[in-house]
C-alpha cells in the first residue's frame, strides 16, 4: 500500500539491470512449458518488474535493506536434492506436527505427511502455478515471476485444528526458493503454521515467499516463522492478512538467519473486533542485516492490535524496524500498541527504526515506542555482586530482554521449542559478546 | 581479622581529580558489627562500592585484606563467591529476568565456590522457603522480574532476602534504611539481626540512628572527607544525633592543623 505502481521507476545501476535481465531469462525459461493462465501472471509481473525496477537505497521503505550482495549473488531455479527423514531430525520440532517438507522448493512426498491425512477439517492441496495478484513491489513481482509451488490451506467452518501444520523448507543447494501459501480459515475455526527455513549446507539461497491468510469471522489463526537460513542466504518474505469480524491473528517471526533478510506483514482489520497480535525475536551477528515490517491497517471499529519487536545485535549486524498502524476514519474505540526494543552488544551494530502512527478517528487509543540501548551496566554489577559470571550475567540479561515476546505464546510444546532455537543460537556466540 | 582496610585511597575511574578516598583505614573482625555514619558526599557509597568491586572507582593507594586475600586482585563476582556481600543503596532492576531464576542462579554461583553441589528448581524452592517466612516476604516478588514493580521497601527487603540465601561472610549494607518506612526498617533489621553470628560480620553505611537503634552496631565511625575521623561505641550515634557532625569535624580540622 504504501508503493504505489505509478511512481517513476528509479534510476537502475548496471547490476541492477543485470540481475533484472537474469531473473526475467530464469522466468521466461520456466514460462517456456507452462499454461496460459500461469504465462499471464508470470508476464503481468514480469512487466512490473521492467517497468519499476529494483528498489534503490533512495526509495524509502528501503533506505535500510542492502540489495547489492544479492544483485551479486544471482541463483536459478534448481532440482530437489535428496534429504533423508534423520538429516532433519535435529531440525524439526519433536511434538506432534503435521509435516509438510519442501526440498529446494519442491514438496516432497517421503518427507511430509500425506495430504489425503491432513488434520479434520483442514484440506491442504499443492498447485505449480503461483498466486494471482498484481504486484506491489519487486519481490512480489519476482515471486510471481519465479515460483513454482503454492501451497492452500483450507479450514472449514468451526473447525478446531489442534495439530499445528508445519511447512518446512529445506535447501541443500543454491537456488531460488520461492514458495507461495494461501490460507483460508473460515468462520470460527481454529490452527496453527510453524514455518521453518532451513539450509543443510553453506550455499546461497534466494528464499523469496509470498502469503495470504484469510480470517473469517471469530476465525482464529497462530503463526510462527523460524528462520535459521545459512549466513550466506537472501530472506524476502510478503504476507497479507486479511480479518474478518471478531478474528484473532498472532504471529511471531523468529529471525536468526540469513544475510539479509526481510520480513513484512500486512493486516487488513476488516471488521469490528478484530484482535492482532505481531511480534519479532532477531538475533543477529557479524555481516547479518534483518529487517522486520509491519503495516497495521485498523478499517472498523473497537479493533485491538499488539506488537512487541526486539532485536539483539551482535558485532556489525544491523536491524530495522518499521511499523506502521493506520487507522481509518470509521475505526473509533481502536486500541493499537506497537512496541520496539532493540539491544546492541558492541559498539559497531546499528538499528534503525521507525515506528509510525497515521490517525483519522478521533476515539483511539494508540501507542508506539522504541528504544536502543546498550547492556546496562549497572544490571551487569548488581548479577556480578551476586557471584553470577560477567558472561553468564550478560546472557542472562540478553536471554531476558530478547525472550520476552515469546511469552505471549499460549502453546507450551511451541514456546519451549522456539526459546530452544535462540538458546542455542545466544549460546553460539557467548564469545563474540564478550 | 576477617577485614583489614589500610589507608585506602580510591577515586572516580573516569575523573581522576576526583579523589574520594583519602587514606581510610578499617578493622573488622568476625562476628563483628560496624557502622558507618557521616554526612553526604564523605564516600560512605563510594566505600561499600569500592569493598564489593565496583569498577567506576579506580584504587590509588592503599590496600584490603578479607579473609586473608588481598581483595584487590579479585573480580566483583569472585569477591562475593568468597563471601562479600552488599545490600545496595538502589537494588537494581532487571526485566523479563524473574526473581526465583536470578536467585538460584546466584546461590548456585556460591555453592559452585564452596564446593556444594547445585540445587535444582525443587531443592531451590525448598531452601526459599525458609528464608523467606524469615524476611516476612510475599511470595510472589519470587515469580516477578528481578526488582521490577516492587516498591522501596520490597526492594530492600528483596536485597536482605538474599543475604540470608547466600549466607556471606561480610555483609554490607549500603544505606539500606534510606526510604524506608518503620515497618519496613524492623524487618530489615530484623532480618539483619537473625543473621548476625559469631563468623559474620557486618558494616552498615547509614546517615540514620534508627536501624541503628535496631541492630546495635560494636563499632560506630565517622567517615568524613574521605577517612574515619572518630570511632567509638554505640553511645556515638546517640552523640551524632544529638550534635551532629560539627563538633566531630571541628575537632578532626584543628587536630589536622596542628
Amino acid at each position: 500500500m504504501t508503493t504505489k505502481i505509478n511512481k517513476p521507476a528509479p534510476k537502475q545501476s548496471p547490476i541492477a539491470l543485470k540481475a533484472i535481465e537474469h531473473y526475467l531469462g530464469v522466468s521466461n525459461e520456466l514460462m517456456a512449458q507452462e499454461p496460459a493462465d500461469v504465462q499471464r501472471i508470470r508476464k503481468t509481473a514480469q512487466a512490473y518488474l521492467s517497468e519499476q525496477g529494483l528498489p534503490t537505497r533512495r526509495h524509502e521503505d528501503w533506505q535500510y535493506t542492502p540489495l547489492s550482495g544479492w544483485m551479486n549473488a544471482l541463483q536459478s531455479q534448481k532440482s530437489p536434492g535428496v534429504v533423508l527423514a534423520n538429516q532433519l531430525k535435529d531440525h524439526l520440532p519433536s511434538f506432534d506436527c503435521f509435516k509438510l517438507v519442501f526440498v529446494d522448493g519442491v514438496f516432497s512426498e517421503t518427507l511430509s505427511d500425506t495430504l489425503s491425512n491432513a488434520p479434520k477439517g483442514c484440506e491442504i492441496t499443492l498447485q505449480s502455478a503461483p498466486l494471482s495478484f498484481q504486484p506491489q513491489d519487486a519481490f512480489q513481482a519476482l515471486y510471481a515471476m519465479l515460483s513454482t509451488q503454492t501451497l492452500s490451506v483450507q479450514v472449514q467452518p468451526k473447525a478446531w485444528v489442534e495439530t499445528p501444520i508445519l511447512i518446512a523448507q529445506v535447501s541443500t543447494q543454491p537456488g531460488v526458493e520461492s514458495l507461495g501459501m494461501k490460507v483460508v480459515v473460515n468462520e470460527q475455526a481454529q490452527c496453527s503454521f510453524i514455518q521453518q527455513h532451513i539450509t543443510l549446507d553453506n550455499s546461497v539461497q534466494f528464499s523469496n515467499g509470498y502469503q495470504q491468510f484469510e480470517l473469517k469471522e471469530q476465525a482464529q489463526v497462530k503463526q510462527y516463522v523460524l528462520q535459521n537460513l545459512n549466513g550466506q542466504s537472501f530472506y524476502f518474505k510478503n504476507q497479507g492478512v486479511t480479518q474478518g469480524k471478531q478474528s484473532d491473528f498472532q504471529s511471531f517471526y523468529i529471525s536468526l538467519g540469513a544475510l539479509v533478510s526481510r520480513h513484512m506483514n500486512v493486516v487488513e482489520m476488516n471488521a469490528e473486533y478484530c484482535e492482532t497480535s505481531q511480534n519479532s525475536v532477531v538475533l543477529v551477528e557479524g555481516k547479518q542485516v534483518c529487517d522486520s515490517r509491519t503495516i497495521t491497517q485498523h478499517n472498523q471499529p473497537h479493533g485491538n492490535s499488539q506488537q512487541l519487536h526486539k532485536f539483539v545485535l551482535y558485532q556489525q549486524a544491523r536491524g530495522v524496524f518499521n511499523g506502521m498502524i493506520y487507522v481509518a476514519e470509521d475505526a473509533q474505540k481502536t486500541n493499537g500498541l506497537m512496541d520496539n526494543k532493540n539491544l546492541l552488544l558492541s559498539n559497531e551494530a546499528k538499528m534503525d527504526t521507525k515506528p509510525q502512527l497515521e490517525i483519522y478517528a478521533d476515539d483511539v487509543k494508540c501507542a508506539h515506542g522504541c528504544a536502543s540501548g546498550q547492556i546496562d551496566e549497572n544490571q551487569l554489577f548488581y548479577c556480578q555482586a551476586r557471584g553470577i559470571r560477567k558472561a553468564d550475567a550478560l546472557n542472562l540479561i540478553t536471554q531476558a530482554f530478547l525472550l520476552e515476546p515469546l511469552d505471549l505464546i499460549g502453546s507450551a510444546d511451541i514456546k519451549k521449542w522456539l526459546t530452544l532455537q535462540v538458546n542455542n543460537k545466544l549460546a553460539s556466540l557467548a564469545d563474540v559478546a564478550r | 581479622m576477617l577485614l583489614d582496610v589500610q589507608n585506602l585511597k580510591a577515586q572516580v575511574a573516569e575523573d581522576p581529580t576526583k579523589q574520594i578516598l583519602k587514606g581510610l583505614t578499617l578493622q573488622v573482625k568476625a562476628g563483628e558489627v560496624h557502622a558507618i555514619m557521616g554526612p553526604n558526599g564523605a564516600g560512605k557509597s563510594t566505600l561499600s562500592s569500592v569493598l564489593a568491586g565496583r569498577e567506576d572507582y579506580e584504587v590509588t593507594e592503599g590496600s584490603i585484606q578479607f579473609d586473608g586475600e588481598d581483595l584487590l586482585d579479585i573480580d566483583a563476582e569472585d569477591r562475593a563467591r568468597k563471601g562479600v556481600f552488599l545490600a545496595f543503596q538502589y537494588p537494581v532492576e532487571i526485566p523479563g529476568v524473574s526473581n526465583k531464576l536470578f536467585l538460584q542462579t546466584s546461590v548456585n554461583a556460591i555453592r559452585e565456590e564452596r564446593g556444594q553441589p547445585a540445587l535444582d528448581m525443587f531443592d531451590f524452592d525448598e531452601f526459599a522457603q525458609e528464608k523467606i517466612e524469615l524476611m516476612g516476604m510475599r511470595k510472589d516478588l519470587l515469580e516477578r522480574s528481578v526488582n521490577v514493580g516492587f516498591s522501596g521497601g520490597e526492594k530492600k527487603r528483596n536485597d536482605i532476602f538474599q543475604m540470608a540465601l547466600l549466607e556471606p561472610k561480610l555483609c554490607i549494607l549500603d544505606e539500606t534504611d534510606s526510604g524506608l518506612d518503620i515497618d519496613a526498617m524492623k524487618v530489615v533489621a530484623n532480618g539483619v539481626n537473625s543473621l548476625r553470628s559469631d563468623e559474620r560480620s557486618f558494616i552498615v553505611v547509614t546517615h540514620y540512628q534508627r536501624l541503628l537503634d535496631y541492630i546495635k552496631p560494636d563499632f560506630v565511625h565517622v567517615l568524613y572527607d574521605g577517612q574515619i575521623i572518630k570511632t567509638g561505641g554505640f553511645e556515638l550515634v546517640h552523640e551524632l544525633e544529638e550534635n551532629g557532625y560539627d563538633q566531630i569535624v571541628q575537632a578532626f580540622h584543628a587536630q589536622a592543623n596542628i
